[in-house]
């Protein structure tokens, strides 16, 4: 019989009780059969990178660790998909992958730690969704444990498949509450030949919003866009202005005729007259500054942080009003996507109440909403002042939730719908 | 349905829509008994044409109070039987919903009626950089609602993805009338992904009333090739050597020397007679990349034996190719009275294997199988050609195209790519999937469609079995089919 077990209590995350290893998938079966049984919590992690995000499970709650389902499983890299435990490490399966010249175009932050369920789980993306998309995007099978202890499995191992229910959807950023994700297909791409990040300065929201109106005009085919601005950028200000409105990114991948053809375009002002785009300062390098972009949003202890997610039309505006009321903040934007992450400079409870009363309607004005990304581990946050309101169709996602899982076992807490 | 129940319903429901959009008559309705998929017959006992979400709201709650049966259909292309009303029942035929309610270019995204026909949208779009990705070969006909429901793909979706990998968001139509909204036009919905479940749900969980879709920049440019070659089999190495060198074109389609032949017969596009199979494919993107992909596709095909590889000249020559590619289905019609089309899916790799394996379990039934299909993705569509009123000749059609289905599992692939389960693929349900994995399907979709009234019979190999002994079983070439419910 499998047992609940503490392996190693200094070990584990501040808001566990404890902490269990499964080294396979029966076990994780075992494990949730007992935990339902007890009616004990239970919240599936993988390199713990991600357990500052949102808010934290209830406490007593134990951390079922992933870490050992990490094998490759099958590789059959002629047909570009990969078969992996969900424990897998990001940089490991980028390594993997990189050997037959091939890659899974997605950013995850911290990557050397962060697992691939865990980045499924939370939706993990980066600098390159503007042009390479998300997990969504690439994950064609999946296979999870429910709150019962059932496992169960959703697509399979081909790039195109409408047989049966889309769990692998169904899974992307449940956070551990609907299942624990023990097995994943991907669909993955080659490697470009080459890439090209630039950078040019912005004076104002008005001359940003005229440089992303041009972009999305232009011939140009970024896969980064992403502007940023606030104290933890000053030293990228191509312009060499300690106050500038911000710096925005231009990222592009392809062939060595694309890059050259794309540069001079980009820098040359065929394309976009609102901004003068040019390579990076010799100080920075274009890989580091592409993973400084990947890692703002993560950091080892989490300052609080949150993300909207709007029309990118409305990225200027919304960005004057972080700015207006927190001069300070520090931004970032996936200005393709809609996508800020804003880091408050003010003390915790000012911050929490300006998502209220500034960010969370701001962001709904544009067709979004903002929640909190992260937040220190000592902040206790209620599900509405992390998150907003409930909306419309949560009694849609309680249904869901209470279906896979319904002892309510599963990652507690971390969403409204318990 | 008993008869003064379907009065009582059917004056209700004309409260709703008017009279004009109730059809109730045998003759009318004969043309709502099936998709695409021909082989399986019955017709609903009322189609009902509603205009607006609150009409479908109130025609579904109607349903639930006199307890029948209802399900959605849009232009009925689909190929899988997924708008085959099982047990009779209400149709709720959403083709009044055809508004294109807004364009969005600065934000990439279109709010679209689940009625519209696909290329409407890609029509609206002409002449502004953008285009709407998903292109099954029916886009003339097809609804994007339906397109929802099946999750369709498309010879593009190679590089740009299927149908889920361009809706944002879904206003919708629950089992019990209520009106729920799921993402939108901001990319990200907090929470896990619900939009994505719903598509290729096969109208069993809600019944689609607005979506919100994301709209494609148009390439730069682009280069279409026809590869001709003397060997089916030069052609499947062909394509296996196109994807194992990294090359992801837009679209690889390829197409057996009958479809040619029969193309050639009906439209004279220009393609050789002799040729054994040909493949259509696309690469596109920045001109400034081209013509090196286009160099390379082109090493790779004459290394494998092609015997020639034509480039369209220009835009209108481009046209051309598509136009023959997407007829292919309407050219088969001058080879068989019916034709049943297969939908399986096998890692790209196999192909070789997999062409070589249909041709024998056509010759092993007696009957011809021509083949059009998404090579690129490994999405194979096999046309088994016959003719229905010779019932024992079905009976050998059903047997080869299962055989071939079960190849495509053998292979460590899947029964369907984008056509759907519906009901012509529900065996195979418990052969990709394990009890566990179809209990907790049927739970997924008892949160939606707690009392199964929605599209009862279709995806599940288990749907019906809450409430429905009493709706007639369909058996025209499926006996059986109410036992395995």
């Amino acid at each position: 019989m499998i047992r609940l077990c503490v392996v190693s209590q200094s070990a584990t995350p501040a808001s566990f009780s404890a902490i269990t290893e499964p080294t396979s998938a029966g076990e994780i079966e075992s494990i949730i059969k007992i935990a339902a049984a007890d009616g004990r919590a239970i919240c599936p992690v993988g390199g713990c990178r991600a357990i500052g995000r949102g808010i934290n499970v209830r406490q007593g709650t134990t951390a079922l660790t992933l870490g050992r389902l990490n094998q490759v499983i099958d590789y059959p890299h002629e047909d570009m998909t990969i078969t992996a435990g969900a424990g897998i490490t990001i940089a490991e399966l980028q390594r993997v992958l990189a050997e037959k010249g091939q890659r899974l175009p997605v950013d995850v932050p911290q990557a050397d730690e962060a697992t691939l369920g865990g980045a499924i789980a939370t939706n993990q993306n980066g600098p390159r969704r503007y042009g390479c998309g998300t997990l969504r995007d690439y994950v064609i099978g999946i296979t999870a444990v429910d709150g019962r202890g059932a496992t169960f499995s959703g697509g399979g191992r081909v790039v195109k498949n409408v047989a049966g229910y889309d769990f692998c959807k169904l899974l992307i950023g449940s956070r551990g509450a609907l299942a624990v994700i023990t097995q994943v297909t991907l669909k993955v791409l080659p490697q470009p030949a080459g890439s090209l990040l630039l950078v040019a300065a912005i004076e104002d929201h008005e001359q940003l919003g005229e440089t992303l109106r041009q972009l999305a005009e232009s011939a140009l085919t970024p896969v980064t866009i992403d502007f940023v601005s606030g104290s933890e950028w000053e030293d990228v200000s191509a312009a060499g202005r300690s106050r500038c409105y911000g710096s925005l990114f231009l990222g592009f991948e392809g062939t060595a005729d694309e890059i050259t053809w794309l540069q001079q375009q980009a820098c040359q002002h065929a394309g976009i007259k609102a901004a003068r785009f040019k390579p990076l300062a010799p100080e920075h390098d274009q890989y580091e500054m592409w993973s400084r972009l990947c890692e703002f949003p993560a950091e080892e202890t989490p300052a609080l942080t949150f993300v909207a997610n709007i029309v990118p039309s409305g990225v200027p505006e919304f960005l004057t009003t972080v700015m207006q009321h927190d001069p300070s903040a520090s931004l970032v934007a996936r200005a393709g996507s809609g996508v800020i992450f804003v880091r408050c400079s003010q003390p915790a409870s000012d911050a929490v109440s300006l998502h209220a009363k500034t960010l969370l309607p701001a962001a709904r004005k544009q067709h979004g909403n903002c929640l909190v990304y992260a937040a220190p581990p000592d902040l206790k946050l209620t599900p509405l002042a992390a998150y907003g309101a409930p909306h419309a169709s949560t009694n849609v996602y309680q249904s869901i939730k209470q279906t896979f899982d319904p002892q309510g076992i599963l990652s507690p807490g971390v969403w409204n719908y318990d | 349905m008993p008869l003064a129940q379907r009065t009582e319903l059917i004056r209700a429901l004309r409260d709703v829509v008017g009279a004009d959009g109730v059809l109730t008559a045998h003759s009318e309705l004969l043309v709502y008994e099936c998709d695409g998929f021909t082989i399986e017959k019955n017709s609903p006992d009322v189609a009902v044409f509603p205009r607006t979400t609150e009409d479908v709201a109130a025609i579904v709650r109607l349903c639930n109070q006199h307890d029948v049966p209802f399900l959605p259909r849009g232009a009925g292309t689909s190929l899988a039987g997924g708008c085959l009303p099982v047990g009779g029942g209400v149709m709720i035929v959403l083709t009044r919903m055809k508004e294109i309610e807004e364009i969005n270019l600065r934000d990439r995204y279109a709010v679209v009626q689940p009625g519209v026909v696909n290329v409407w949208l890609t029509q609206a779009l002409r002449g502004t950089g953008f285009h709407y990705a998903p292109d099954p070969s029916s886009q003339g006909a097809c609804t994007i609602g339906g397109n929802f429901a099946t999750n369709s793909g498309g010879p593009h979706t190679l590089k740009y993805g299927v149908t889920v990998n361009h809706v944002l968001g879904v206003e919708a139509v629950m089992a019990d009338g209520s009106i729920v909204r799921i993402g939108g036009p901001a990319e990200d919905t907090p929470g896990f992904d619900l939009t994505g479940a719903l598509v290729g749900s096969e109208g069993t969980l809600v019944i689609a009333t607005k979506l919100w879709v994301r709209l494609t920049k148009d390439p730069q440019g682009y280069r279409t090739l026809l590869g001709i070659f003397d060997s089916v089999d030069d052609a499947t190495n062909s394509i296996s050597g196109i994807i194992a060198a990294g090359i992801v074109p837009a679209a690889l389609e390829m197409m057996d020397h009958d479809i040619v032949l029969s193309l050639e017969q009906a439209f004279a596009f220009g393609f050789p007679a002799d040729a054994q199979a040909v493949l259509l494919m696309e690469v596109d993107g920045l001109e400034a990349g081209l013509d090196a992909q286009r160099d390379r596709i082109s090493e790779i095909c004459i290394a494998n034996g092609a015997r020639e590889v034509r480039q369209a000249a220009d835009e209108k020559e481009r046209r051309q190719l598509w136009k023959a590619r997407k007829q292919a289905f309407g050219a088969v019609g001058r080879l068989a009275n019916s034709f049943c089309t297969q939908d399986g899916v096998v890692p790209r790799t196999k192909l070789p294997h997999m062409l070589r394996k249909i041709y024998a379990i056509g010759e092993k039934y007696g009957l011809r199988i021509v083949n059009v299909f998404h090579a690129g993705d490994g999405n194979l569509h096999p046309i088994v050609l016959f003719d229905e009123r010779d019932r024992e000749q079905v009976k050998r059609v059903l047997k080869a195209s299962g055989e071939i289905l079960e190849e495509c599992l053998a292979c460590g692939g899947s029964v369907t790519g984008e056509h759907g389960i519906g009901v012509e693929k529900l065996p195979f349900m418990a052969k990709m999937f394990t009890p566990e994995t179809l209990e907790v399907m049927e739970r997924f979709r008892t949160a939606f469609n707690p009392d199964n009234r929605l599209s009862p019979h279709k995806l599940l190999p288990t749907a019906g079995a809450c409430g429905m002994e009493h709706m007639p079983a369909i058996e025209q070439t499926a006996p059986g089919r109410k036992a395995a419910l």
